[in-house]
């Protein structure tokens, strides 16, 4: 190996190392675990302050929204448990009643989830086998989709 | 038409099976008829698989209510333009787009060589129908748009209202052209691994094919993330989604094979990497498919959990274990001519620059998969967000920029020292003094700082490239500088045009950093003839009010912006409710922009009785210089992909 095939060897090197060392930081600074409500919701005094994302459905008719528009309550529930969860900001469209959630933040004192970050997925056509069938039932109507 | 579509695809599978068949059969035997009816049959695919997506539309169009699929996704009272993109709104009409794209560009490819390229041609017929053939089957097999509902439904269930917006109308479209576009390479590619004829030839033929693809993906992520800002009202245009990564991974390798092609074709060096970084490219087109539709990662946008996740899973490593067996056959001839001669070449910074894209490409899809990895490895899912993605992707990025400078001007094999300070002089010394004016104002960020200050650096080697050339053409010809500049550009498009697309990448980089860094943001909840001050904006109450707009009722308020005191323009950020089996909330973002920043308002929350509303206003500023940056690009894309007016001229230009 020439010298200036070593240089380009090392210049790689330097880059790589460089990468390697911002992945390994990155990681280690912003990975949190990502729990399903069942898991965490009987565990919330031993985890409290721990940042996660959550997930979740949210109850039907849970959403309490106050009157700045900015601030809403609501309760997510799966495997049959339901943890409640504040969120202060601006929510997406596709956040309503049984959207599936995913909320990152953490635990407060009383059990609440505070959450910084909200998704949400629509209860969503492509995900529900709709039963075409019984709306046939019903006569000619808009299939109305559910899950 | 259900039953015609529904027949023409299953007689698509036949005749693209006939043609892998003939194509392979009559390579090996030398039969130029069967290599022929192999390329009949290509084109039968095409205008079958074409026919069927054709009922789809006619079935969309006509509102029949009897097809399951036009139920799902069109409504009768939805606007024309939006039942013919309802062919791309569910995932068996996009799966159905995805093979009509590659019928078309099998058919065109197969005729633009049809006597071209003997040897290679039934390859890639072969590679091209087996993978149209993969998708036809996931219709017929697992996703199947023509399936009858049993009886005639009233209404449809209509789109998604998210949906309904001209840039996600065109969106998807434009990166599925630009996806399905890597297949054309990546058969040639194949095509010379089994045949061995390893030269530049195959790299020739499907240079255009490959910037034809990167172009349309190119504008798919755009379009998808001026989408995401315009409609999805959190005042950003870039979440880290899934689905997002999976349009930008092959993007940031293909523009890395559309670099490093350039080494082979003057140096026949870096064969075996090219050809890995065209694999890796379809194979990620393919694993980016597969992401949006199998709900392997939790995605806002993802179609969710379908059957399909294990036959892409099977094809894809179908896929890698076929073409990378192929590679390490081929492995001995593919061993490079060239040698890599300094640091300080063109050569190196070339590497540099797909080694950093080839890293970044890796850092998304390490993100985007971390909940499967360390769930399969410890049990329990743990993610990354956006932080992560950004602290990754800045240095990357930074580093990508300042070899956007680099690349371009620096000599081939061994820069000397007179041809760098020639060469970069003046763009260092306007990056220093960008550098130095961010400073004075006060800006203390490394990112940011580092990001304006190679913008300068780049732009001025750009046009430092542009003044030099056509001045120097200008004395040699004695034409004035800007005709001069003109027939310059014309003459070698693919590089001058590369310096258009380097532009546009600069413009986009100013608004990313700008909008990252300094974006502001307030709320206020006003009365009517209440007022906030924000960024040097006033912004007044005006009236709320509830109207109907052809079946859609909007909330809408008036805002009367006011700046030094003058009153300057109105918005109306809005709320609409669109009718629907379930209503659908859709917010309309109302935005204000010039080339400073955009004022981007969303209407939060209202209360009629009192006509107060709630705002979230952002600042956001230089957003537009990424939607410029876009055009750019696009513009600088087409100038590269003009013909020449011999091939020879361009090859050599390079």
């Amino acid at each position: 190996m020439g010298i200036q095939r070593r240089q380009v060897a090392i210049a790689v090197t330097v880059i790589l190392v460089a990468v390697v060392y911002v992945f390994i930081t990155g990681m280690s600074e912003t990975m949190v675990y990502y729990y399903n409500v069942s898991e965490v919701a009987e565990r919330r005094v031993e985890l409290t302050g721990e940042a996660m994302r959550l997930h979740g459905q949210v109850v039907a008719g849970s959403i309490e929204k106050d009157d700045t528009g900015l601030v809403h309550k609501f309760l997510i529930e799966e495997g049959g448990q339901t943890v409640p969860v504040v969120y202060r900001d601006l929510v997406p469209d596709t956040f309503q009643d049984l959207a599936d959630a995913v909320v990152e933040g953490s635990f407060d004192a009383d059990g609440t989830f505070q959450a910084t970050f909200l998704m949400a997925k629509c209860p969503s056509k492509y995900e529900a086998e709709t039963d075409y069938a019984q709306f046939r039932e019903a006569g000619v109507v808009v299939p109305v989709q559910g899950r | 038409m259900r039953e015609l579509g529904q027949i023409c695809l299953v007689l698509s599978l036949a005749t693209a099976g006939y043609a892998v068949a003939a194509s392979l059969l009559g390579a090996r035997r030398l039969s130029a008829g069967l290599i022929q009816s192999g390329r009949n049959a290509v084109y039968a695919t095409t205008a079958l698989v074409l026919t069927a997506g054709a009922s789809l539309i006619y079935l969309l169009v006509t509102d029949r209510f009897d097809a399951l699929y036009v139920v799902q996704n069109s409504r009768a009272a939805m606007p024309v333009q939006y039942k013919v993109s309802a062919l791309w709104g569910g995932m068996e009409g996009s799966l159905l787009l995805w093979a009509m794209i590659l019928g078309i560009y099998s058919g065109v490819v197969a005729y633009q060589n049809r006597r071209r390229h003997p040897a290679l041609m039934p390859y890639v017929h072969a590679v091209c129908m087996v993978t149209t053939g993969f998708f036809v089957s996931l219709m017929l097999f697992s996703a199947n748009p023509f399936l009858p509902l049993g009886f005639t439904a009233a209404d449809g269930q209509g789109m998604n209202p998210l949906l309904q917006n001209p840039a996600m109308a065109i969106h998807p479209p434009n990166l599925y052209l630009g996806f399905v576009g890597f297949t054309i390479p990546f058969a040639f590619a194949v095509a010379a691994l089994v045949t061995g004829r390893l030269d530049t030839t195959w790299l020739h033929s499907t240079r255009r094919w490959t910037i034809i693809a990167w172009l349309f993906l190119s504008i798919g992520i755009i379009l998808g993330a001026q989408w995401a800002y315009v409609e999805l009202g959190w005042g950003g245009f870039w979440g880290w989604d899934p689905v997002e990564n999976a349009s930008l991974m092959p993007w940031l390798l293909a523009t890395a094979y559309l670099h490093s092609v350039m080494i082979e074709e003057k140096k026949q060096m870096l064969r075996v990497w090219n050809v890995l970084l065209i694999i890796a490219t379809f194979a990620m087109c393919i694993f980016g498919t597969f992401l949006t539709r199998s709900g392997i990662v939790s995605s806002v946008h993802a179609f969710a959990n379908s059957n399909l996740g294990p036959m892409f899973a099977i094809f894809l490593a179908l896929v890698l274990a076929g073409s990378l067996g192929l590679v390490a056959y081929r492995l001995p001839e593919l061993k490079s001519e060239g040698k890599l001669d300094a640091v300080l070449s063109r050569e190196s910074s070339f590497l540099f620059n797909n080694l950093v894209l080839v890293v970044a490409c890796f850092a998304v899809l390490w993100g985007t998969m971390f909940p499967v990895i360390t769930e399969a490895i410890t049990g329990t899912q743990m993610t990354v967000g956006p932080p992560f993605f950004n602290r990754v992707n800045v240095p990357i990025m930074l580093l990508l920029l300042l070899l956007t400078g680099v690349g371009p001007l620096i000599a081939w094999r061994k820069a000397s020292l007179p041809s760098l300070k020639r060469a970069f002089a003046t763009p260092t010394a306007t990056g220093v003094v960008t550098l130095g004016t961010m400073f004075y104002l006060g800006v203390r960020d490394f990112a940011t700082v580092m990001a304006f200050a190679l913008a300068a650096f780049v732009t001025a080697t750009i046009l430092q490239e542009f003044w030099r050339g056509a001045r120097a053409r200008g004395s040699a010809t004695g034409e004035a500088f800007h005709r001069a500049l003109v027939s310059l550009t014309w003459r070698n498009k693919r590089r001058y045009g590369g310096y258009i697309i380097h532009i546009g990448i600069v413009c986009m980089a100013i608004g990313i950093t700008g909008s990252s860094s300094f974006q502001r943001e307030t709320q206020a909840t006003l009365l009517p003839g209440q007022t906030v001050d924000f960024a040097g904006y006033r912004l007044q109450m005006g009236d709320l009010e509830l109207y109907d707009s052809s079946g859609v009722q909007v909330v809408s308020a008036e805002l009367l912006v006011f700046q030094d005191g003058e009153p300057k323009f109105r918005m109306w950020p809005q709320r609409h409710f669109h009718p629907g089996p379930e209503v659908q909330p859709t917010t309309e973002v109302a935005i204000w922009s010039n080339m400073r920043h955009d004022l981007y308002v969303v209407l939060a929350a209202w209360d009629l009785d009192r006509g107060s509303a709630t705002f979230k206003a952002y600042l956001n500023p230089l957003v537009k210089w990424i939607w410029i940056g876009g055009l750019v690009l696009v513009f600088g894309t087409v100038i590269c992909m003009l013909p020449d007016r011999s091939a020879e001229v361009g090859a050599r230009n390079y």
